[in-house]
C-alpha cells in the first residue's frame, strides 16, 4: 500500500461516519429552526425515572454521591423537558441533541454500554402541526442520510386513554393497562394473564385479611394519630380505593377485551381511519382525537413522507405510561432506528405546575452508523510533510502557515516515510520545499497553497 | 517456612462471640494473647494468623487482600460486592438474621409489596414527596424496590435503633435487619409478607486473587473447611452403641439393617463380646453394634434397637465426619 493511502481503522470510520451523520443532521433539523443544546451528561437519577419509568430502571447507570442518587442520563427527552422547565426562555422551543447515552444492562448482547443519541425535541406547541413536523423531520433526515427504505408506524396513546375512560377505572388501573398492552400481542401472554396480573398487582383477591373499612373506622373514630407520613385519612381513602377496585374487575376485564380488538388493527391509514371512526361514534373527544391524527398524516403528505411509508398501528407501544398523544416508530430493512411521540404531561410529572405541550423523537446512533456501513465516505486528504535533515522546527512552521489556510497537514520523520508518496511536501531545508515537480521557497508560501488547493 | 493465612473474625457486633464459638466448636479454640491487640492465633492450624475488625471491615480487609479469609454476615457480602470477593462457604450456621421492609403497624391497608407500590404512588402524588425509607443497605434495598416496580423513593442513611425512624418522624418505614422481629413489633412496625430482601447468616469469604495465586494458603484454608465441614456433617448425627444378643454377627447385622434408620452411613459396625462362662447362655452371644444415625430419627432407632434385643444403648453427638473430600472445598476449586 502506497503511504499516502493510509489504512483506515474500524474506529476510524465509525468515528467518519459519524460526523458526517452529526453534520448532516445538524444542518437538515437547522432548516426546521432547531438549535443544537448540550446537556448534562450526569443528572438526578429521579428525573429519568420519572419517563422511563419499568422500562429503564434496569438499565439505569446509577451512583451516589452525599446520599443522593445520580445517573448517566439513558435519554435526552427528561432532560431537556427539565431544562424548560426551569428556564425563562421563550414559550416555544426547538431544539436538537446528539451525544451518548448510557445503559447499565448486563447481558451477553449488550457489549457497549455507551450509545450515541441524536434527536429533536418541540416544547411549547400542541396540535397535529407539531407531531407531523416531528416525524416529517425524523423521517426526512433518514432521507439526507440515503437511508430510502424507512417505514413509519404511527399510534396514538391519547386515544387510548381517551376510549378507556368508558369504563370508569382510576388513573392507576388505567396506567396499568396501557403498559400492559403489549402483552395482548404475546402468544405467551394475552388477555387473562393481563387480568391475573391485575388482580396480583393491585391485591384485589376476594377473601382479603385485615380491617374492613368500617371496623377500621370505628376503631380509629377521633383518633388523629400518624406514623410513617400517613393520615388514617390517607389509609381510609386508599382502603375505599381498593374496594373501588375490587367492584370495578368486572370492568377491566371488558376494558382488555376492547383493548384486544383495538390492537388488532395494524393497516395502511386510509383503511384503519375508516375502521376506527366506526368503532369510536358517538365518543364526541375520541372523534376530535381521530380528526387530528388524521390531520397529522395529511400534514405529512404536505411535508412529501409518501403514504406508502406510512402504517397506522393503534396500539404501538412506547412507554406507555407517559406518552400522552400521538407515538412513532422508525424502522429501516426490518431495523428499529428512532421514534418518538407527544409527551404533554411530562413537565409536569417532573416539577412544573402546568403540563406543557412537547413533542420529540431521537435515532439510535448506533444503528444509524451501522445502516451507513456500506455507503463510501471520503476521508479528507491530509497534506504530509517531511524534513529532509529532520528540521522539526522548520517543518513546524511551513505546517502552520498551511493550516492557518484551512488545509489539513502532518508532520512526518524522514525514517517514517520512505519512500516518499507522490503528494508529499519535501523539505529540501529550511527555506524550500518541494511539491510534485515543483520547488518553492518560504517567501512564496502562498503560491504552494494555491497550487495544493487545486490538487486537492 | 508456610506463609501464613490471615482469618479476619469480628471484633464485636451481633456475631462476634458467636463467631469464636462456632470456631471452638469445630475445634478451632482461637486465642488472644493481648485482649487490647488486633491479632490472635488458633493452635490448631498453626499457619492460620487472626486478625479482629469490625463485621463491615472483615470484608475490607478480604477485598482489599490484608486478610485473605473472614468471617461476616452474608448481608454485608451481599451489600458490599467486590469482584474479588469469593463466598467460600454462605451458611455457617449461625448468626441469622433477615433483612425486611417493615412498615407502620397502623397502615392496616399494606400487607404485602403490591401494597407498598401503591402507597409510594399516592406519597408522589398525594404529598408531592418520595416515601423516605430509612436503612443501612441502600444497595439491597435498591434492587428490592425496583423489583417490585417502586421507583420513587428516599432511602435516608441512618445507623443504630433504625426501627424508631418512623416514630421520630425522619423515615416513613424502615429496611433493617430483623432476628425474631420482637424489636420490629415493639416499636410498631410489621414485616410485609413478600418483603423479605434475604434471609442471612454468618458466611466465611476469601480473596479470590490471593487464594489462586498461592497454594499455601489455599491449603491452609482447606484444613479449616475440613474441620468446618466435619463439624457441620457431624452435628446432624448421633453415635449409638448398643448391646444386643444374637447366633451370629451376620444375624445381628441383618436384623438392624432391616430399619432404613439404623442402617447407619454405610452401614451397622457389629463386634462380639466375650463375656465369662456362666453368662454364656443357649448358644448365643452378645454383640456390640455401632451406627450413626440422624438426629430426628434417633428415638426411632432406639425403639429399634430395643425391639431386635438391644439394651445398655450409649448415645454420642458426633465431633466429625470426615466425608471422602470436603464437598465445601469441591465447590470452592471451582468456583476460583
Amino acid at each position: 500500500m502506497l503511504p499516502n493511502q493510509p489504512r483506515r481503522s474500524q474506529s476510524e470510520l465509525t468515528g467518519r461516519r459519524t460526523t458526517h451523520i452529526l453534520a448532516t443532521l445538524n444542518k437538515h433539523m437547522q432548516l426546521y429552526g432547531y438549535n443544537l443544546i448540550e446537556l448534562p451528561v450526569i443528572d438526578s437519577a429521579d428525573l429519568f425515572l420519572v419517563k422511563a419509568g419499568d422500562q429503564i430502571i434496569n438499565s439505569l447507570f446509577t451512583f451516589e454521591r452525599q446520599g443522593k442518587q445520580f445517573a448517566l442520563r439513558p435519554e435526552f427527552t427528561a432532560s431537556a423537558a427539565d431544562y424548560f422547565a426551569n428556564s425563562e426562555g421563550d414559550a416555544v422551543v426547538r431544539w436538537q441533541f446528539a451525544g451518548s447515552i448510557f445503559d447499565d444492562s448486563f447481558h451477553e448482547s449488550n457489549t457497549n454500554h455507551e450509545q450515541l443519541s441524536i434527536g429533536a425535541e418541540l416544547i411549547g406547541l400542541e396540535g397535529s402541526l407539531a407531531d407531523a413536523e416531528i416525524i416529517a423531520m425524523s423521517a426526512n433526515g433518514l432521507d439526507k442520510l440515503g437511508i430510502l427504505d424507512t417505514q413509519i408506524t404511527i399510534g396514538h396513546v391519547g386515544l387510548i386513554r381517551e376510549l378507556l375512560r368508558q369504563f370508569n377505572l382510576d388513573i392507576r388501573t388505567q396506567r396499568f393497562l396501557l403498559h400492559h398492552i403489549p402483552a395482548l400481542n404475546d402468544a405467551d401472554k394475552g388477555k387473562q394473564w393481563i387480568f391475573d396480573q391485575f388482580i396480583d398487582q393491585f391485591t384485589l383477591t376476594q377473601n382479603q385479611s385485615g380491617p374492613t373499612i368500617g371496623t377500621y373506622s370505628e376503631a380509629n373514630s377521633g383518633a388523629s394519630l400518624t406514623m410513617g407520613g400517613r393520615t388514617q385519612d390517607d389509609i381510609m381513602r386508599r382502603m375505599r380505593l381498593k374496594q373501588q377496585r375490587l367492584a370495578d374487575r368486572d370492568n377491566v376485564s371488558t376494558a382488555i377485551d376492547y383493548l384486544d380488538k383495538w390492537c388488532q388493527i395494524s393497516e395502511t391509514p386510509e383503511k384503519t381511519f375508516s375502521y376506527l371512526s366506526k368503532l369510536i361514534q358517538g365518543n364526541a373527544g375520541a372523534e376530535l382525537l381521530l380528526k387530528e391524527w388524521r390531520e397529522v398524516v395529511s400534514l405529512l403528505e404536505a411535508h412529501q413522507v409518501p403514504l406508502s411509508q406510512i402504517m397506522i398501528k393503534p396500539d404501538l407501544a412506547r412507554s406507555w405510561e407517559y406518552y400522552t398523544g400521538i407515538v412513532f416508530e422508525l424502522h429501516s430493512s426490518g431495523i428499529h432506528i428512532g421514534g418518538g411521540g407527544r409527551y404533554d404531561e411530562l413537565a409536569r410529572l417532573i416539577g412544573s405546575k402546568a403540563g406543557t405541550p412537547a413533542v420529540g423523537y431521537a435515532y439510535y446512533g448506533d444503528r444509524l452508523i451501522n445502516s451507513l456501513s456500506n455507503t463510501n465516505l471520503e476521508f479528507s486528504p491530509v497534506i504530509t510533510i517531511v524534513s529532509n535533515n529532520d528540521d522539526m522546527v522548520s517543518a513546524t512552521k511551513w505546517a502552520n502557515q498551511i493550516r492557518n489556510c484551512g488545509l489539513p497537514v502532518q508532520i512526518l520523520p524522514k525514517v517514517m516515510r520512505n519512500p516518499l508518496g507522490t503528494d508529499d511536501l519535501f523539505l529540501e531545508n529550511p527555506t524550500t520545499a518541494h511539491f510534485q515537480t515543483s520547488k518553492y521557497d518560504f517567501q512564496q508560501i502562498d503560491l504552494l497553497i494555491n497550487d495544493l488547493k487545486r490538487v486537492r | 517456612m508456610t506463609k501464613s493465612l490471615t482469618l479476619a473474625l469480628p471484633s464485636k457486633g451481633a456475631i462476634a462471640e458467636p463467631t469464636i464459638n462456632f470456631l471452638r466448636d469445630c475445634g478451632l479454640r482461637v486465642e488472644k494473647p493481648n485482649q487490647r491487640q488486633y491479632t490472635g492465633l488458633i493452635p490448631a492450624i498453626p499457619s492460620l494468623s487472626v486478625l479482629f475488625q469490625r463485621v463491615t471491615d472483615v470484608l475490607y480487609k478480604v477485598a482489599d487482600g490484608t486478610a485473605q479469609i473472614g468471617i461476616t454476615g452474608l448481608d454485608v457480602v451481599k451489600e458490599n460486592p467486590h469482584n474479588n470477593v469469593v463466598v467460600v462457604h454462605s451458611a455457617l450456621g449461625f448468626g441469622q438474621c433477615s433483612l425486611v421492609v417493615a412498615v407502620p403497624e397502623m397502615w392496616v391497608d399494606v400487607e404485602n409489596m403490591p401494597d407498598l407500590l401503591d402507597v409510594a404512588l399516592d406519597f408522589r402524588e398525594q404529598k408531592q414527596r418520595n416515601i423516605r425509607i430509612a436503612t443501612k443497605y441502600p444497595l439491597l434495598s435498591r434492587q428490592f424496590l425496583h423489583d417490585h416496580g417502586i421507583h420513587h423513593f428516599t432511602l435516608v442513611k441512618a445507623e443504630g435503633a433504625i426501627e424508631a425512624a418512623p416514630t421520630l418522624g425522619y423515615a416513613d418505614i424502615i429496611i433493617d435487619l430483623t432476628q425474631t422481629g420482637t424489636t420490629l413489633r415493639e416499636n410498631h412496625l410489621k414485616i410485609l409478607s413478600d418483603g423479605i430482601i434475604i434471609d442471612s447468616q454468618a458466611c466465611l469469604i476469601g480473596n479470590r486473587q490471593a487464594l489462586q495465586e498461592n497454594p499455601e494458603y489455599l491449603n491452609t484454608l482447606r484444613i479449616l473447611i475440613e474441620y468446618v465441614d466435619a463439624t457441620q456433617h457431624g452435628r446432624g448425627y448421633f453415635q449409638l452403641v448398643a448391646n444386643v444378643k444374637g447366633t451370629s454377627a451376620e444375624e445381628i447385622a441383618e436384623k438392624v439393617a432391616a430399619n432404613p434408620i439404623t442402617r447407619g452411613l454405610q452401614g451397622p459396625t457389629i463386634s462380639q463380646i466375650y463375656p465369662s462362662n456362666d453368662q454364656h447362655e443357649n448358644n448365643e452371644h452378645w454383640f456390640t453394634v455401632t451406627i450413626i444415625v440422624a438426629n430426628t430419627n434417633l428415638l426411632p432407632a432406639m425403639e429399634h434397637i430395643r425391639t431386635i434385643g438391644g439394651s445398655q444403648t450409649i448415645v454420642s453427638p458426633v465431633r466429625y465426619i470426615f466425608l471422602e473430600q470436603s464437598p465445601i472445598f469441591q465447590q470452592l476449586l471451582k468456583i476460583l
